[in-house]
């Protein structure tokens, strides 16, 4: 379905790109959210993500899924956006964005406020592999990681993760 | 997917995902795409009357120029040949500087 949507908007046409966007947009925005730690933030990046893929369509060859493409762009937005606030001095994590998430809360909430603390690599990591399903080779493809690198940051990412969630209290595993 | 069925990462990480919590950015994505291809659909129609403008100026002045070819080189053809000519680039290039306007037009957030 996904190769019809892109034939359609490449033919001009552009509502047929609504069809991606609702089929994309909740898994980007976690992964941008993985990576920017604001809401607000990962919102912005998938919108110019979105606009971004929309301009290089035409580049799409087919010989990646379109989502590992799509989402490399998300990825590569995110990093900008990152590295935009470290230039500007801003921290990685707002407080008022750490604050949303509520570490006595429910487990899920415990796991999103273990996912804000993590390195954002590594919080990529996780959702790009427990959550998208993405293989590490696909997510070498997605985020431009040597297949070595990516293994060590998903160990270190699982390591930070079990040790976030224990840390504050005996959190039992679901 | 390389993991397990009881692999308590998976787990949590299922119970941390969250629907994005923003219904009109579809709305705002294909708002911002619309205005792009306005812009471009424009752009093109600029770059299009530039090379007709110049297109024209060259083919009026060989136009003028072709019946006297023998005589191409006299003060008076070499005249309207520049005249042709000169009025192209004149046109071509207002299309070009309209262009660069539209260009410069294009939104960014």
């Amino acid at each position: 379905m996904t190769e019809t949507w892109i034939r359609q908007v490449l033919a001009g046409d552009q509502e047929a790109f609504r069809h991606l966007v609702r089929a994309h947009q909740d898994r980007a925005w976690n992964i941008a959210l993985s990576v920017v730690k604001s809401p607000d933030r990962a919102q912005d990046v998938v919108q110019t993500a979105f606009v971004n893929a929309w301009l290089k369509l035409a580049t799409f060859s087919g010989r990646v899924p379109f989502e590992a493409w799509f989402y490399r762009i998300v990825v590569n937005v995110a990093i900008q956006d990152l590295r935009k606030r470290a230039e500007r001095t801003e921290p990685l994590t707002e407080g008022h964005d750490v604050a949303q998430t509520d570490p006595s809360g429910d487990e899920a909430e415990r796991v999103r406020f273990a996912l804000v603390r993590m390195k954002p690599n590594e919080a990529l990591a996780l959702n790009l592999h427990y959550l998208d399903g993405f293989s590490i080779r696909e997510i070498t493809t997605i985020t431009g990681w040597t297949e070595a690198n990516a293994k060590v940051i998903l160990h270190r990412a699982r390591e930070s993760l079990r040790r976030l969630l224990h840390a504050e209290s005996e959190f039992p595993t679901p | 997917m390389n993991t397990t069925p009881n692999d308590p990462i998976a787990d949590w990480m299922r119970l941390a995902q969250e629907p994005m919590p923003y219904p009109d950015l579809e709305a705002a994505v294909m708002a911002e795409i619309a205005t792009m291809a306005r812009v471009r659909a424009r752009r093109r129609h600029h770059l299009a009357f530039a090379w007709l403008s110049f297109a024209v100026g060259m083919t009026a002045g060989l136009w003028v120029a072709a019946p006297v070819y023998g005589n191409l080189l006299t003060p008076e053809v070499g005249t309207l040949v520049q005249v042709g000519v000169s009025l192209g680039l004149v046109f071509g290039f207002e299309r070009l500087w309209a262009l660069s306007r539209v260009s410069g037009s294009i939104p960014h957030r």
